[in-house]
């Protein structure tokens, strides 16, 4: 096990840079997820670590040791791939110990850390199987099996779920965070899904256009996002983003351009601002009886919450309550905000305002 | 109305059994009238009205071995063929592996490569000879493989750089990651993946030079001939021996239909890869 430093990395293609430069450091066991966009450049930094990529330019250290120069082979890091890549002509057994066979250890000490592996994740009984013969869960199995078995510094995970159903989605997650709580070894994970991201990670770092927006803890960025753009890819639904105009009397006033008020209860940061973008997640905004006007548009119940698509001065809006409400469309209704949870953005940089 | 739809079918179903038994025929009537020649006297091959009925011999074979000395031939061909197949894929597999998957730019080296292949034999027939001679190697094994190698070479890199192309590129990474050198993963990944598609080029380029006649007669004069270049021989100042040449012609053509026919499973496999996931 060892930390993980990426200390002003680039990477170009010819003229095109992916990554302008980035720097984060990865501690010792922690389980950090790497996510944003397509083509944000999380799997190009997933390969560079990986040593399958080269940088362009910065250093990347395992412990204080620059691994710039290190082969793939020697990196001492595991990499599970989105598409699994067993090697279709061995067994799963094969798959698992292929890594050993090549450092030549002995057959019995192979053996013993393939069924140890196996027996962590239940494959015991698929071990005489090729990877054809397997489900798309059993493979993801294996595929992290060959991971273990190599008892690597780091292991790295390239979007591992994509291809799994949504249910066995959520179960492999779930699996994937014990079997880092057990082994404890250093993890990088990408993914663009963002619930992965908050479910299994100790740090996120939100990627776009090569650059990290912000790093923290999956509350920290839930809570306090430091721009629009996390704001919008942490949560599902997404904030809801309102233009907003300040104007002072005795204290600030929000309106949009549509002249309809939006509650705010600490007003600091405003002074001197004449526009702002505000935000309010769907989960934060209940019925009441005051507070933003709008209309129904849409009502959907899953059970558990209901999705109200509602449009505030003409924009749209989307609220979740956990209550069952009875409201139709076409009809006027408040949203309330609860209280401390709205988000004020400078609508120019795209920061976030509110301390 | 279902009695008439059903004699459409039956119509429909006997106009198409005839089609193919006319197409079998089309193929089929040229190799068995050159077997039959093989065991017929030379009168009656060309006897007008053909005669289908005839008193079988094998004066053709017995002439080919006691008096042609066919056998050296035979030999010769299979020297060569085996030698060339084995260097053809022994070159071209790891170049193709290196075309499909290491090299970033390898589409424009390829076409490079396959320019070889446009070239017409007949072109290089005199530089080939004037070289071959120089060289002291007319006349032997190794300027006939050497050359065979070179023709074949870009035809059997381009096929085979497709049957690589199928291996997801992250298998590669995989075993980079697992540890292996870049030979290791051509030999421990990549080759078992694609043995089908290495059988199958190995059965064209069987083929190929099993048949080729051009450079064998530029090449050789008496001591390594092989097989084609004995068919020149039967067609004599008296007129051709029809029994030899078919007799010659239905062992030339035996182990080409044998080899393909073991190879049959990988040909398949080998040209279908990719297509059914």
């Amino acid at each position: 096990m060892t930390d993980v430093t990426i200390r002003n990395v680039t990477k170009r293609y010819g003229a095109l840079t992916v990554i302008p430069q980035l720097s984060f450091k990865i501690e010792d066991g922690e389980f950090v997820v790497l996510v944003g966009p397509s083509g944000c450049g999380k799997s190009t930094l997933l390969r560079m670590l990986a040593g399958l990529e080269e940088i362009s330019g910065g250093d990347l250290l395992m412990g204080t040791e620059v691994i710039n120069e290190r082969p793939a082979k020697e990196r001492d890091m595991a990499i599970v791939f989105q598409n699994y890549a067993l090697y279709p002509h061995m067994t799963v057994a094969e798959n698992m110990g292929f890594a050993l066979k090549l450092r030549k250890r002995p057959r019995a000490e192979i053996d013993e850390r393939v069924d140890k592996a196996a027996a962590i994740l239940g494959l015991g009984k698929l071990l005489d199987r090729y990877p054809r013969a397997l489900s798309g869960g059993q493979r993801q199995r294996v595929a992290m099996g060959r991971a273990i078995v190599r008892d690597p510094q780091v292991f790295l995970f390239d979007e591992p779920l994509s291809n799994l159903d949504a249910k066995l989605r959520v179960q492999m997650r779930a699996e994937i965070k014990a079997l880092h709580q057990r082994l404890k070894i250093t993890t990088v994970y990408v993914t663009h899904d963002q619930i992965e991201a908050m479910t299994m990670a100790d740090k996120i770092v939100v990627m776009n256009e090569g650059r990290v927006e912000q790093m923290g803890t999956p509350l920290e960025l839930y809570d306090r996002p430091a721009n629009i753009f996390v704001a919008g890819f942490i949560g599902s639904p997404s904030m809801n983003f309102l233009p907003a105009t300040v104007t002072t009397a005795s204290s600030p006033v929000l309106k949009t351009p549509e002249g309809v008020e939006l509650p705010i209860d600490a007003p600091q940061g405003l002074a001197g601002r004449a526009e702002v973008t505000y935000g309010i997640r769907p989960e934060h905004l209940q019925l009441g009886e005051s507070g933003i006007p709008a209309e129904v548009v849409v009502v959907e119940p899953t059970g558990s919450e209901t999705q109200l698509y509602v449009t505030v001065g003409g924009r749209e809006v989307v609220a979740v309550l956990r209550d069952r409400v009875d409201v139709r469309p076409g009809q006027q209704i408040w949203l309330t905000p609860k209280a401390g949870c709205a988000h004020l953005f400078d609508p120019a940089t795209g920061a976030r305002i509110t301390g | 109305m279902a009695i008439s739809s059903r004699t459409n079918r039956t119509t429909r179903k006997l106009l198409w059994t005839l089609f193919w038994c006319v197409l079998a025929f089309v193929y089929l009537f040229p190799y068995t009238w050159m077997v039959l020649t093989g065991f017929r006297h030379g009168v009656d091959t060309i006897s007008m009205p053909p005669r289908f009925i005839f008193e079988p011999t094998l004066a053709g074979f017995r002439h080919l071995f006691e008096v042609t000395g066919f056998q050296k031939y035979i030999i010769n061909s299979a020297v060569v063929t085996i030698l060339s197949v084995v260097l053809v894929i022994g070159v071209s597999a790891p170049a193709a592996y290196a075309l499909a998957q290491i090299s970033k730019r390898g589409g424009a080296l390829l076409v490079a490569i396959l320019v070889a292949r446009i070239i017409p034999g007949i072109a290089i027939g005199v530089p080939v000879y004037l070289l071959a001679t120089r060289l002291h190697q007319l006349d032997t094994y190794q300027a006939l493989v050497i050359i065979n190698v070179a023709v074949n070479i870009p035809f059997a890199i381009w096929l085979m750089r497709s049957f690589f192309m199928e291996v997801h590129p992250t298998l590669r990474e995989a075993a980079i990651s697992d540890g292996c050198s870049e030979w290791q993963v051509f030999t421990k990944i990549m080759l078992p993946l694609v043995l089908g598609g290495m059988l199958a080029t190995s059965v064209f380029v069987f083929i190929a030079v099993w048949n080729e006649f051009l450079f064998a007669l530029i090449l050789t004069t008496s001591v390594s001939p092989t097989a084609p270049l004995a068919m020149l021989g039967f067609r004599t100042q008296y007129g051709v021996q029809w029994d030899a040449v078919g007799a010659a012609a239905f062992l030339v053509s035996t182990p080409v239909i044998v080899f393909a026919f073991i190879m049959q499973r990988y040909l398949v496999q080998g040209l279908t890869m990719g297509s059914v996931k």
